[in-house]
């Protein structure tokens, strides 16, 4: 999907206003310059009012107002809203020689609603949405409109693609506890590679399943499996129930972890305010340090766990039965026992229809089908006789490359074990060292004797106290939902046991296997998705993330390189794989860049096609890194979309010229006389302008005041 | 459809593929029916369409399959 042109009538700021987006391929950037209160916000949040509605507006829209705020009496009762947006979308659609076919069509969605204001009281109509495909011969009216924008920019995804620059860094700020930051990424990966679609089946499933093992009850009369079943339904209820638990003690355990910190901050104020600056220092330092052990703890028990999925403990431990092994795959080919290549052949033979002999084996005539009858029978024998034949050959090819890789790594597993576990060991006496430190100083703190400070102390040992509790909580629910799990497991496995002496039985076990099927490849799908994709998300984030900020000399020395966790965690790594707190060791533009190098990974793997739209997303960055992150964005997006105040352009004008397709200015007139140059045309209400003038050119409406004359002019008012 | 489906059924089929294969064409059926099983959930995310007992039936048709085919 790619934006063509929009249209705002009384929008918030937005009385009347219709601009056009870039779709040029080459030139995909469309900038709109426009400072604080110049809506920009509000058109990035009108967009998505028109497609997506009122879930888009915050609070879902409850007591969101959308007339404007200047809106009186003398304009009537009645506000009619309405934005109107023209997109494209591309199909490719398959050819008969296998190739695929570009048709593009361009849609009109509008979104209406009306609002009664009475005075400061203002209540809006359910909006009127409607959709249109626009051709040359006119518009034609497309049903379900919601549907149609849901299948081509899931709802689910609307904030990865329509993003400030502010709320972008939720991803890594510090304000928030480490599992909600974990939660939005999860969630934005999640939406993104469908996962979540996964995850509803799969829960579907299990219900089925559930249902089916109650009806082994009903229909297996036998008091063992009855017994069975009943204890495999209650292990079923109980993983739900035990699930739910966890979930709970998490999320209070993580609320409880915010309040922590949040206090800290507390104590840390009202020590400076009392003197006590060293001691409010050395809190926050160890605080720190200690948070940097755990996460090199992490870290090391990352690869410490990585190392017994490693393909080296294969190589150290099965080393000579692997040589052996290989020698004999070796000598049956010399031998040419392996590989087996009839079936392959035969079955291509009735794919393309025709015999080796050059005979037809097409369906239309009985000859041929008889031909076919005959080849299936030779190939159905092979394969009783062949079957072993047919696993060496799979295993021959198979093992080609990965015995290489065993047998020619260069260090021993168990050299690489002993150096993570004197690292882990290492950081491990280090965290405890820094603990009893934090002791240490929590003696200073409670020989202190003011009161403030107790009230505080004791307030965190009370939240300390719930925060171990929910942990323990969590670990116990943790436990016991695992249990249950291997136990539902096991009786699941003497259950089907049971069940397949019984002859009448055939149906219900047929249909006990399709739901455990079905289960398994649904659960092997999303982890596959969840490793393999979050994978490729994590290393393009990283090649973006080092391309924006690699030749910055301040933060190139410090950033080696980042990673998103398996746990979704945004981890930065500094020399030495020393991990960084991308919250407190970056600065400003690498968080920002961090958190667009994300989505942009993000929006790559998945190949959306859909528009990147994003608000102030240049702020606090300049230089090298700027320029970057803005030229990174542009390759990576399938159309850009950038709200960017002037500040936000400077040191970036080369490459908007050289690939911006279209750049439009907005202006506030109610920023004349203290901002602005020139009075704005008479206008009774406050309503956003634009004018034809790029990133370089100023006008009568858009010229403003430099930031000397802007001051003066505020003293004066202030005077 | 934009979302990356091609890329969840064509993993969704590999891991199909390496199930046993129960009786003939089983493993083709199992990827119908979770085509089927997608197809209804996302009906279900959009519309809101009940499917709980859509998803049985499915599941359901293919355990006639099997227990119909399966070799003796």
């Amino acid at each position: 999907m790619r934006l063509v042109r929009a249209q705002f009538k009384n929008f918030r700021l937005l009385r009347d206003l219709e601009v056009e987006f870039s779709v040029e391929p080459d030139r995909r950037l469309t900038v709109f310059r426009a400072e604080n209160e110049t809506g920009k916000t509000t058109m990035l949040m009108a967009l998505q009012w028109a497609l997506y509605g009122e879930p888009a507006l915050p609070d879902k829209g409850q007591g969101y107002r959308l007339h404007p705020i200047d809106w009186t009496e003398s304009e009537g009762s009645r506000a009619d809203i309405e934005v109107e947006v023209d997109f494209e979308v591309t199909r490719h659609n398959p050819t008969r020689d296998g190739g695929t076919r570009e048709a593009t069509r361009t849609y009109r969605i509008k979104r209406a609603a009306r609002e009664e204001v009475t005075g400061t009281e203002w209540k809006r109509s359910t909006p009127t949405v409607n959709l249109f495909h626009l051709s040359e011969t006119g518009a034609k009216e497309v049903e379900s409109p919601d549907i149609f924008i849901a299948d081509e920019l899931p709802p689910e995804l609307r904030e990865v693609f329509f993003t400030d620059g502010d709320r972008a860094l939720s991803f890594i700020e510090s304000e928030v506890a480490t599992s909600t930051k974990r939660d939005r990424v999860q969630r934005a990966i999640k939406s993104l590679l469908g996962l979540g679609v996964i995850e509803s089946c799969e829960k579907r499933v299990k219900q089925v399943s559930k249902d089916v093992n109650r009806r082994v009850r009903e229909e297996a009369r036998d008091a063992e499996i009855d017994q069975i079943a009943e204890a495999i339904d209650e292990a079923t209820t109980g993983i739900e129930e035990w699930g739910n638990k966890e979930s709970e003690a998490k999320e209070q355990h993580d609320s409880f972890e915010l309040k922590l910190r949040d206090i800290d901050k507390e104590i840390e104020t009202v020590l400076k305010r009392g003197d006590q600056e060293e001691l409010a220092a050395q809190l926050a330092a160890a605080d720190r340090q200690i948070e940097q052990a755990n996460g090199v703890i992490g870290n090391l028990e990352r690869r410490h766990s990585g190392l017994f999925k490693s393909k080296n403990i294969a190589g150290d431990l099965l080393g000579s039965a692997i040589a052996a092994a290989e020698k004999q795959l070796n000598d049956l080919a010399e031998r040419n026992e392996i590989p087996s290549g009839t079936i392959p052949v035969l079955e291509d033979c009735l794919k393309k229809g025709v015999c080796v002999c050059g005979d037809s084996l097409r369906e239309s005539d009985p000859d041929s089908m008889r031909k076919r009858g005959h080849i299936q029978h030779i190939i159905d024998d092979t394969k009783q006789s062949d079957e072993h034949k047919k696993v060496l050959t799979e295993l021959f090819f198979r093992s080609k490359g990965w015995i290489a890789e065993i047998t020619e790594g260069n260090r021993s597993w168990v050299d690489e074990y002993e150096e993570v576990f004197d690292e882990r060991d290492k950081a491990e006496r280090q965290r405890d060292a820094l603990s009893k430190h934090r002791k240490g100083l929590e003696i200073k703190l409670d020989a202190l004797k003011d009161s403030d400070i107790q009230k505080l102390r004791e307030t965190r040992r009370y939240y300390e106290q719930q925060r171990n509790r929910f942990r323990d909580d969590f670990i116990r629910a943790e436990t016991e939902r695992r249990r249950l799990e291997s136990q539902k497991a096991a009786d699941e496995a003497r259950r089907d046991k049971l069940l397949k002496h019984q002859k009448k039985a055939q149906r219900i076990i047929a249909d006990l296997e399709v739901t455990k099927d079905i289960e398994d490849v649904l659960r092997k799908a999303y982890q596959r998705i969840q490793t393999e994709e979050l994978d490729k998300v994590s290393t393009r984030m990283n090649e973006l993330f080092i391309d924006m900020i690699g030749a910055d000399p301040e933060q190139g020395a410090i950033i080696k390189r980042s990673e998103i966790s398996r746990e979704f965690d945004i981890l930065v790594y500094g020399p030495g794989d020393r991990m960084l707190n991308p919250d407190r060791d970056l600065n400003g533009a690498s968080r920002r860049a961090l958190t667009i190098a994300f989505i942009l990974a993000l929006t790559d793997v998945s190949e959306v096609e859909a528009p990147n739209i994003i608000d102030t997303p240049l702020g606090m960055m300049s230089g090298f890194v700027k320029r970057s992150v803005l030229r990174i964005a542009i390759e990576q997006s399938r159309q850009l979309i950038l709200f960017l105040t002037r500040d936000e352009i400077k040191g970036c004008e080369t490459i908007i010229d050289d690939r911006a397709g279209q750049v439009i200015t907005l202006t506030n007139p109610a920023h004349y006389p203290r901002v602005l140059v020139h009075k704005p045309p008479a206008m009774d209400h406050i309503n956003i302008l634009r004018c034809a003038c790029n990133h370089r050119s100023e006008c009568q409406i858009c010229e403003r005041r430099n930031e000397d004359a802007q001051l003066s002019m505020a003293v004066a008012a202030a005077e | 459809m934009a979302l990356n489906q091609q890329k969840l059924i064509s993993i969704i089929m590999e891991e199909s593929r390496k199930l046993p294969e129960r009786c003939t064409g089983y493993r083709e059926e199992v990827i119908d029916t979770l085509s089927e099983i997608l197809t209804l959930e996302r009906q279900h995310r959009r519309e809101g369409i009940y499917i709980k007992q859509k998803i049985a039936d499915k599941c359901n048709a293919l355990g006639r399959f099997l227990s119909d085919n399966r070799p003796e």
